[in-house]
């Protein structure tokens, strides 16, 4: 086995003196799409925070690469190559889309990379290129999530947390997330993906882990947990 | 009456650029900064002091004012406000700290005044720098003071320079990210406390930078910070603190209203008025943002534009 990108052991989290996360195991494989599945309240966004540095974990170990980060702040996770697009698309609305390019080439290791990234960006998303220079706040909600999902590819991500990046979007837009995505792993991007839409999600990813009330219920290559009684039952009502 | 509005030219000048500071600083790190005008003050200080031991003109202090004022604004960032930034403290304790940075500043002006005093024989605690100004030539008879001219083209250097900053450097870009969002700037790879430092440098070098430019218009005293923080912060407020040009226009519009006002009433109503002068950028902050409420940062200045120059939608 090859070592993992990015590999959660033993995460206990919370906020204040309520736990949230309890016992949290999991790898992300180098060139593999993850994902991490559940429904509202589960604990999801909490293990993508743990893993960008925004929360400190009360026990457990985050390692990128075979080293410690448990304890390295997000700003320097982002350098190393721990890249979030954040629940809801967030953007900046006052800045420009290229300003948001910029700025996701923000780390050295990134600003080097910057006209190939561009290149690769504005092929993947020819609608930014058009509108380069518009306020990220006047795009449309399909637009801004491309954007968020644009800017991210700029870091150079070697592992790339995507947090529910189709909620609130109409059914077609969805269908063009999931396409984005698919096109990233031919890529040979590394992705930690995390949804509510279970069957999509089923579809595009190698490896599953399920989470439920803060614990990991059920894991395993996608295939086998498609056809496994529990979810089929619970997610995909068949 | 015409040389009132040339001193309130200049004077605005030297607000407007103190109170963008205090809306930088506020902007960036929440901080409400109540020592701004203690920096402001240290401009004055610092333009005096140079030009009484290295003489020449105190033109060529101006920027080494700004610059003090911008390592008071770093040490101010790294000493008092870091610490609490880090610890997640609420608006009302940023800024009460601020007050005490006031005090120690404040104490640091009159001992350094005492120490010029005992030291070089200067008089620090009276001081009038106007006298050392070149003229312009007159209009309509009345002399113009060079600092009427030089402050309103720093002031046009200063917006030049902060709008390349804020929008063709990476650095500026980042700065405005941080300002909207600072959670999601860190994600990126922005390292937040980089901005906070830069934002208390440009904050303190306008203020600072401020400060030397008034010390060419009043008469410089210890307790100078003290008659110029209500028209600065006025100046910030009724910009509408989100805005690095709403305060510039705040500061205008305070200081014009300011003088011109003072010296009409002293007309109008005999000199006893005179001492209410500190009340007017108060009034004038209360009636612009009843009429509105977001300052005047908020108003919709490009369509405003469109208007003017282009001829209507
Ligand atoms: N900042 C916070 N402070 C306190 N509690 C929080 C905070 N964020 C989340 N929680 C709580 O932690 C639990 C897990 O939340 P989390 O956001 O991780 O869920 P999620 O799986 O991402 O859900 P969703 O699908 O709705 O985004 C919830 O009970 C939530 O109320
Ligand atoms: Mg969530």
């Amino acid at each position: 086995m090859t070592v993992p990108v990015l590999e959660l052991n033993n995460i206990e989290a919370g906020y204040g003196r309520v736990q949230v996360l309890w016992g949290i195991n999991m790898k992300v494989e180098k060139g593999s799409i993850t994902a991490l599945l559940g429904s509202n309240g589960a604990g999801k966004t909490t293990t993508l925070r743990v893993a960008t540095g925004i929360l400190y974990p009360w026990s457990g170990i985050v390692k990128f690469e075979n080293t410690d980060v448990t304890n390295l702040p997000p700003s320097s996770r982002a350098e190393v190559g721990i890249v979030m697009v954040p629940e809801g698309r967030r953007l900046w609305p006052k800045l420009t889309v290229y300003e948001h390019l910029e700025l996701g080439a923000y780390s050295k290791r990134a600003k080097e990379k910057f006209h190939d990234s561009l290149d690769l960006v504005y092929q993947l998303f020819p609608r930014l290129k058009e509108r380069k220079n518009q306020l990220a706040g006047t795009l449309s909600g399909g637009e801004q999530q491309m954007l968020a999902i644009a800017r991210s590819l700029m870091s150079r991500p070697k592992v790339l947390l995507m947090d529910e990046p189709s909620l609130g979007l109409a059914p077609h837009l969805v269908i063009e997330v999931f396409k984005v995505i698919d096109k990233l792993r031919e890529l040979g991007t590394t992705i930690l993906l995390v949804e509510q839409n279970v069957y999509m999600s089923l579809q595009v990813a190698d490896y599953v882990y399920i989470l439920e009330n803060g614990r990991i219920t059920l894991e395993g290559i996608s295939e086998e947990v498609k056809d496994s009684e529990k979810i089929r039952k619970a997610y995909l009502g068949i | 009456m015409i040389d009132v509005l040339l001193t309130a030219i200049a004077y605005s000048s030297g607000l407007a650029l103190a109170a963008a500071g205090i809306t930088i600083i506020y902007m960036s790190t929440g901080t409400f900064n109540f020592a701004h005008a203690s920096f402001t003050a240290w401009g004055f200080y610092v333009v005096f002091s140079l030009f009484s031991l290295m003489k020449g003109s105190p033109y060529y202090y101006m920027i080494l004012g700004g610059l003090f004022g911008g390592v008071l604004g770093i040490a101010t960032y790294y000493i008092v406000n870091r610490w609490l930034l880090r610890a997640g403290a609420d608006m009302v304790t940023l800024m009460m700290s601020t007050l005490g940075v006031d005090l120690v500043l404040f104490a640091a002006i009159n001992i350094f005044a005492d120490y010029l005093t005992y030291t070089y024989h200067f008089n620090p605690r009276l001081f009038v720098l106007s006298s050392y100004d070149f003229k312009l030539g007159s209009l309509y008879g009345i002399p113009v003071s060079g600092i009427v001219l030089v402050s309103i083209i720093i002031v046009v250097i200063i917006i030049a320079i902060l709008q390349l900053f804020l929008t063709r450097t990476k650095m500026g870009i980042a700065m405005r990210a941080t300002i909207e969002n600072a959670m999601l700037a860190t994600v990126l790879g922005i390292n937040p406390e980089l901005i906070y430092v830069l934002s208390w440098f440009l904050g303190g070098f306008l203020g600072g930078l401020g400060g030397a430019i008034l010390s060419l218009l009043f008469t410089g005293t210890p307790n100078i910070g003290m008659l110029l923080i209500v028209p600065e912060f006025a100046a910030s407020i009724v910009g509408g603190l989100y805005s690095v040009f709403g305060s510039l226009l705040g500061g205008f519009l305070i200081g014009i209203s300011q003088k011109v006002g003072i010296a009409l009433l002293g007309k109008w109503l005999g000199g006893w008025i005179i001492v209410y002068e500190p009340l007017i950028p108060l009034l004038i902050m209360a009636v612009t943002l009843l009429i509105y409420p977001k300052g005047l940062g908020g108003l919709p200045w490009g369509k405003i534009y469109k208007r003017l120059f282009k001829g209507g939608e």
